[in-house]
């Protein structure tokens, strides 16, 4: 009977040792997820910081005489189609929304390099001060941006790396964590609207 | 045929612990990091360009220092011989987050970019200058007073009055008062569980009596516990400060280092090529 007694112990402490890792497995994924948020939050607020600079930039560019209309009104539609669309950390696994965000922004982006490019035949516009001071607000805009969207697919992958990995897609199983959808810009996309300060 | 729940239970029951054990303590494979920049080297100014002599590196290296023992705002110029394919506003923040440039808490640190073979520079602000040195201000700098005078091959100058213009629009916010020592702020304990630090202190103890019994008077035993000491502090840091610069803590002797401990770093700051 000693025997079964030794079983009886090691069946007990090799539960609790279960429990401990399966608890500091959970704790772990938490945390990753907690991340991800995070990180999402970081790359609205980018966006949103870039929603905010368009109205001032439309503003002065307007200012330049015989600007184009409809280059401005293009960008002013695209701002208003961008900042129509949010999404909360829940949305995160949701592949469809993701790639509804990211076509609006990205639909922004394009509006707002037209613009840059059409400036180029207004060069007393380009050499004011408010309007450099501008474009680099943008360019620093669109570096966050690109920083916060690297940082938030890092925090992706870390975080489904838990998910899906044992023991962890046990826990994630059980507890109901889904896989969280990295924010892939489209080719050719994730290149911010070049800003050539020489010319 | 009742027996094969048990059995199956009793499989669970052992083996996912042992290899959880053997999993999680494996290296991931999913690396935050994507952009290799230079190994940290604890200088002010690390001139891997070679646009600066010895004396202008000493130079610039002691404002840098001095600017930092005032305000705790820390300011490093990196030049290189070029950025291996990385755009150079992308590099800069890497290195600022690698090298943990400003301090902990405050996050002021501002990394100073210039790259020989593109001929393009970078001001890469801290999350904590983002407000003082705006990214207009910063492409000011580089527009107005690193340019004119990289064009007419005068590094120095350009690097001077830039390091002049951004310790301006720094100055006076941070002081050292605000920053306290090495405050890690929350979520931070992510890394090894509890159950490794149990194990971890576990075998410690058993390597430190092994070793007493081992040989040596009680003495030599006390010394090698105080060795110790600073591993099991490191095991926590290491977890705490991501990747912390080792080579660059315990500064200041000779031309000074600065110790990495901000690196909070978004995208911020202005840059243009020459």
């Amino acid at each position: 009977m000693n025997l079964g007694k030794y079983v009886a112990i090691g069946v007990v402490l090799v539960i609790v040792f279960g429990l401990f890792s399966g608890v500091g497995t959970y704790n772990g994924l938490v945390d990753a997820e907690e991340g991800v948020a995070r990180a999402w939050a970081n790359v609205e607020t980018n966006y949103q910081r870039r929603s905010d600079l368009i109205p001032n930039l439309v503003n002065t560019v307007r200012g330049a005489a015989d600007f184009e209309q409809e280059t401005l009104e293009a960008v002013t539609n695209a701002r208003a189609r961008a900042t129509s669309i949010n999404l909360d950390a829940s949305d995160l696994s949701d592949p469809a929304r993701l790639a509804e965000f990211r076509t609006a922004q990205e639909g922004l982006s394009g509006a707002l390099g037209r613009l840059l490019m059409v400036t180029e035949n207004y060069p007393e516009l380009r050499a004011t001060e408010a309007f450099r001071d501008l474009q680099s607000q943008l360019e620093g805009t669109e570096n966050r941006i690109s920083v916060a969207r690297r940082d938030y697919n890092a925090a992706v992958a870390a975080y489904n790396q838990r998910v899906r990995r044992f023991p962890g897609s046990l826990v994630a199983g059980i507890t109901g964590f889904e896989r969280r959808t990295p924010f892939e810009a489209q080719a050719g996309a994730e290149k911010a609207p070049e800003v050539d300060f020489n010319s | 045929m009742r027996w094969r729940p048990t059995i199956r239970f009793f499989l669970n029951v052992l083996i996912v612990p042992l290899s959880w054990l053997a999993l999680v303590h494996a290296p991931s494979s999913v690396c935050a990091q994507d952009i290799r920049t230079l190994p940290p080297t604890g200088k002010w100014v690390t001139d891997e360009g070679g646009f600066l002599t010895p004396l202008q590196e000493d130079l610039l290296s002691r404002r840098l220092q001095g600017y930092a023992d005032t305000t705790s705002t820390q300011i490093v110029i990196v030049t290189l011989q070029d950025l291996g394919g990385y755009a150079a506003s992308d590099y800069a923040v890497q290195l600022g987050r690698d090298w943990g440039v400003g301090t902990s808490g405050a996050d002021n640190g501002l990394v100073i970019l210039v790259s020989r073979a593109e001929r393009e520079m970078f001001l890469a602000t801290g999350f904590g200058l983002e407000g003082l040195v705006t990214d207009a201000m910063a492409s000011r700098v580089v527009r107005n007073i690193m340019r004119p005078a990289f064009r007419d091959g005068n590094f120095y100058e350009g690097l001077d009055g830039a390091v002049t213009a951004v310790m301006g629009l720094a100055s006076g916010y941070f002081t050292s008062d605000d920053v306290v020592a090495a405050d890690q702020g929350p979520g931070s304990g992510r890394g090894t569980p509890v159950i490794g630090y149990i194990i971890f202190i576990f075998v410690f103890f058993l390597i430190s009596s092994v070793r007493r019994r081992g040989g040596g008077g009680p003495g030599k035993g006390v010394r090698r516990r105080h060795h110790g000491m600073p591993i099991v502090f490191w095991g926590g840091m290491g977890g705490l400060g991501g990747h912390g610069s080792s080579g660059s803590f315990g500064g200041g002797f000779g031309g000074g280092s600065f110790g990495g401990m901000g690196g909070g770093f978004g995208g911020g700051g202005a840059g243009g090529g020459w």
